[in-house]
C-alpha cells in the first residue's frame, strides 16, 4: 500500500497537488528528521537541514520527476545538505579557530524535536561513528536504502558500502554493549 | 557481546525522534509557501490512475521531427575528455540483468503526408508505457500498431494490456474490444526475461559491441556517457550514466524511403526497481467495451499459447525454440494434416527415434534452420542440421524437440539483425515442396538456465508434467558436438 500512495503521490505532486506535498512532508518529516539528527547530532542543525531539504522539494513542482524511490531521494538531500553544513562548518572553524555553533540557539520547548532517553543514547553512540559508516548504517537502517542506491551516493563500490555497515555495526555492537536489550 | 541484528533492531525501531507540534506546523507554513512561490501558473487537476491516464491523451500531431531531432542535437554536449567510465555500454546486459522491476515511458513516432498540405509532413506522436514485475512476472504495456485495408483505409490500434502469471487481458482501445486468454508460466517467465531487452529495442550483447561514445549530457544532475549504433537503416543512440550504469534515454532513428533519419521511438523515462503501483496490473477494464471472452471462459492457446498457423496443407505450432551457449538450437513444433481428422494418433511416428538420429516424419518437418542477414554488413547465412532429441505429449498432441546444430565449425557472431527461418519438408499425400518456414525465436538461454527454461517448457508440455529424463544440459551440448562433427568437413 505505501508502495502505491508513493507512487501516486510522486504523480500528484508533479502535476501540482498541494494535499500530495502535505502528505509527502507528513510521511517523510520524522525519518528525515531522524536521519539529520543521526548524522549531525545537533537538534537545531538538523531541523535546518529538513526544513531546507523539504522547501526545496516543493519549489520543484510541476518540473519534479523523479527516478527511484521518494524516500530514497529524499534521503539523498537530507545527506547532501547534511554534507554542505559539515563543510560551512569545518570552513567556520578554520576561519575563526573555534567550534561552530548550532545554526538557532534558542527554541521554544514545544519547538522541538522530541525523542526519548534510549533514542539519545542510541544516537549517541551513532554519532561516535565515522562519517562514511554513519551515513550507510542509518541510510541502511533508517530509510532502507538499497547498498546499491548508498554506494552510488557514497560513489564508491557495492562492497565498500557493505564493509561500512558491517564496521558500523561492529562497533555499535561494541558501544551499545549492555544497552541494546533495555 | 550483542549480535548484529539485536543492534539493527534497534537502530531500526528504538532511534526514532519525533517533530513537536509548532516545528511541524512551522516547517510545513514554509514548506507550501514555497510551492506557492513557485508555481507559475494554476496546479493541474490530478486525473484518474496512471493506467487509464495515457488512455486519454489525445495524439499528439507535431509539424516537424526535424526541430525535436535539431533541439536533442543541440543539447548535446560533446566531450574531449578520455576519462575511463564505471560502466561502459557493455555492462548492458549485466546490469539488465539484475533487473527486478522496469518503468519505461517512450514514445512511438509514425509520419504522414497530408494529402491537402502535400509540402508538409505530420508526425504522430503515441505515447507508450511499460511496467515490468520480474519476480511477480507481471507485465503492463500500452502500445499501438498501424492498419490498412485494401480500400485504402488506414489506421491506429491503441492497445492495453495486463499479463500475469496466470491470465492476460488485452484491451483494444480503438476498436472498444477486450479479451483474456490463460498464460503458460513458463512462457510468462521467458518474455518478461526477453522484455527488458525487446522493450529497450534489443540492444543485445552481440549488437552492443558496434555502440561507439560520441558524446555526454548531463540530465537532472546526472551525468550521461551517450553511445550511439549506426547501422545501415537505423541509428541507435543509448544514455548511460557511467557512475551507475543507469539509462537515462534511448532514442531509435529509421531510414525511410528517402534515406532520411527520422525519429522512430524514444523513451525518456527509464526507471528501473521502482516500486510498482498494485493498481497498475489491475484487470480493469472499461465496462461499455465489447467483451470476447471472460477470464473464466479464457483458455491457452496451443503450444504454450503459440497457436496454430498454416503452411499449405499442413497445420503447424511452433511451441518454443531456445538459442544455447554453443549456438545450436532447439525447437519445439506439432503439425498435422489440415484433410486428416486431426486427433488421428501419431504414436507410431515417434517409435524408434533416438537422440540425434532421424527426426519423426510429422505431416510437416523442420529438418533444419537457417539465419537471413537482414543488412549487408552481416555474418554470412548460417545453416543448422536438425537432430531428434525428444518428444513429448500433451492432451492429444506430440511435440518434437528437435535439436539444430550450426554446420559451419564456429558460426561468427552476427554483426546485425537477422532472423533465424525454419526450412520445412511435408510428408503429406500431396506432393508439396519444401519451403522455408516463419522465423523462430532465438531465447538464447545460459547453461544455468537449462533446466528452468528448457525442461520446464518440456514438463509444461507433458501430460505427466516431467521432462524426459535424457534432456539435460551435459547431454545436448555432448550431443550437438557429436552432431556438428559428423555434418562439418
Amino acid at each position: 500500500m505505501a508502495i502505491a500512495e508513493d507512487e501516486l503521490l510522486k504523480w500528484k505532486f508533479r502535476r501540482g497537488s498541494p494535499e500530495a506535498l502535505a502528505r509527502i512532508y507528513e510521511k517523510y518529516l520524522d525519518s528525515m528528521l531522524t536521519l539529520a539528527m543521526g548524522l549531525l547530532n545537533n537538534r537545531a542543525a538538523a531541523e535546518d537541514v529538513v526544513h531546507d531539504v523539504f522547501v526545496s522539494f516543493a519549489r520543484l513542482g510541476p518540473g519534479f520527476r523523479l527516478r527511484g524511490r521518494l524516500s530514497g531521494y529524499l534521503a539523498t538531500s537530507v545527506v547532501n545538505r547534511v554534507r554542505d553544513y559539515r563543510r560551512r562548518s569545518r570552513r567556520q572553524v578554520q576561519a575563526s579557530g573555534r567550534e561552530s555553533r548550532p545554526a538557532r540557539e534558542s527554541v521554544e520547548p514545544d519547538d522541538v524535536a522530541s525523542f526519548t532517553e534510549q533514542a539519545a543514547q542510541l544516537n549517541e553512540a551513532v554519532a561516535r561513528l565515522p562519517d562514511e559508516q554513519r551515513e550507510v548504517v542509518l541510510l541502511r537502517l533508517k530509510t532502507d536504502m538499497r547498498f546499491r542506491d548508498i554506494a552510488k551516493l557514497q560513489q564508491v563500490s557495492i562492497n565498500t558500502v557493505q564493509g561500512r555497515y558491517r564496521y558500523g555495526l561492529d562497533r555499535l555492537r561494541s558501544m551499545l554493549n549492555g544497552e541494546v536489550e533495555k | 557481546m550483542k549480535p548484529k541484528k539485536k543492534v539493527e533492531k534497534a537502530i531500526r525501531n528504538k532511534l526514532w525522534f519525533t517533530a513537536g507540534s509548532t516545528l511541524r506546523d512551522r516547517l510545513l507554513t514554509d514548506v507550501m509557501n514555497a510551492r506557492e512561490e513557485s508555481m507559475p501558473i494554476r496546479p493541474v487537476p490530478c486525473g484518474p490512475g496512471i493506467g487509464r491516464r495515457l488512455m486519454k491523451t489525445r495524439i499528439a500531431k507535431v509539424a516537424s521531427v526535424a526541430a525535436v531531432i535539431a533541439v536533442a542535437a543541440l543539447a548535446l554536449t560533446f566531450w574531449s575528455r578520455s576519462s575511463a567510465p564505471a560502466y561502459a555500454i557493455t555492462d548492458l546486459p549485466m546490469l539488465l540483468g539484475e533487473i527486478q522491476t522496469l518503468h519505461v515511458q517512450s514514445t512511438v513516432w509514425l509520419y504522414e503526408t497530408d494529402s491537402n498540405q502535400p509540402e508538409f509532413e505530420q508526425a504522430i506522436v503515441i505515447p507508450c508505457e511499460l511496467w515490468l514485475d520480474v519476480p511477480g512476472l507481471r507485465e503492463y504495456f500500452t502500445s499501438s500498431s498501424s492498419w490498412s485495408r485494401p480500400d485504402g483505409t488506414r489506421g491506429i490500434s491503441r492497445i492495453e494490456g495486463v499479463h500475469t502469471a496466470t491470465y492476460a487481458m488485452d484491451i483494444d482501445h480503438t476498436r472498444r474490444l477486450v479479451w483474456f486468454n490463460k498464460t503458460s508460466p513458463i512462457m510468462r517467465r521467458l518474455t518478461i526475461r526477453n522484455q527488458i531487452e525487446d522493450r529497450l529495442h534489443r540492444i543485445t550483447e552481440e549488437q552492443l559491441e558496434h555502440f561507439v561514445r560520441v558524446g555526454q549530457e548531463t540530465i537532472e544532475g546526472v551525468l550521461f556517457d551517450i553511445w550511439e549504433r549506426i547501422d545501415a537503416r537505423k541509428k541507435t543512440r543509448c544514455w548511460m550514466a557511467p557512475a551507475t550504469g543507469e539509462l537515462g534515454r534511448i532514442y531509435i532513428w529509421a531510414k525511410d524511403h528517402e534515406d532520411r533519419w527520422r525519429l522512430s521511438w524514444c523513451a525518456e523515462a527509464i526507471e528501473r526497481d521502482v516500486e510498482v503501483p498494485e493498481e497498475v496490473f489491475a484487470f480493469d477494464p472499461p465496462p461499455d467495451y465489447e467483451y470476447q471472452n471472460t477470464l473464466e471462459t479464457a483458455t491457452l492457446g496451443e503450444g504454450l499459447g503459440r497457436g496454430w498457423y498454416f503452411m499449405g496443407r499442413a497445420r503447424v505450432c511452433v511451441a518454443v525454440s531456445f538459442t544455447l551457449a554453443d549456438g545450436s538450437m532447439i525447437v519445439a513444433w506439432h503439425s498435422d494434416d489440415l484433410e486428416q481428422d486431426r486427433y488421428v494418433d501419431q504414436a507410431h511416428l515417434f517409435q524408434d527415434l533416438t537422440p540425434g538420429g532421424e527426426l519423426p516424419k510429422l505431416p510437416m518437418v523442420v529438418y533444419g534452420l537457417k539465419t537471413i542477414p537482414l543488412e549487408p554488413y552481416s555474418r554470412p547465412e548460417v545453416v543448422y542440421t536438425g537432430r531428434h532429441l525428444a518428444y513429448t505429449k500433451s492432451d492429444r498432441w506430440y511435440y518434437e524437440w528437435a535439436l539444430f546444430v550450426p554446420t559451419q565449425p564456429s558460426p561468427p557472431a552476427a554483426a546485425g539483425p537477422e532472423v533465424v527461418r525454419m526450412l520445412c519438408r511435408f510428408n503429406l499425400p500431396v506432393e508439396q515442396e519444401s519451403a522455408v518456414g516463419n522465423p523462430v525465436h532465438e531465447n538464447p538461454i545460459a547453461p544455468d538456465e537449462f533446466d528452468l527454461f528448457v525442461r520446464g517448457a518440456m514438463a509444461e508440455l507433458s501430460d505427466d508434467g516431467v521432462a524426459p529424463g535424457h534432456v539435460t544440459y551435459e547431454n545436448v551440448m555432448a550431443l550437438a558436438r557429436q552432431i556438428r562433427e559428423s555434418t562439418t568437413p
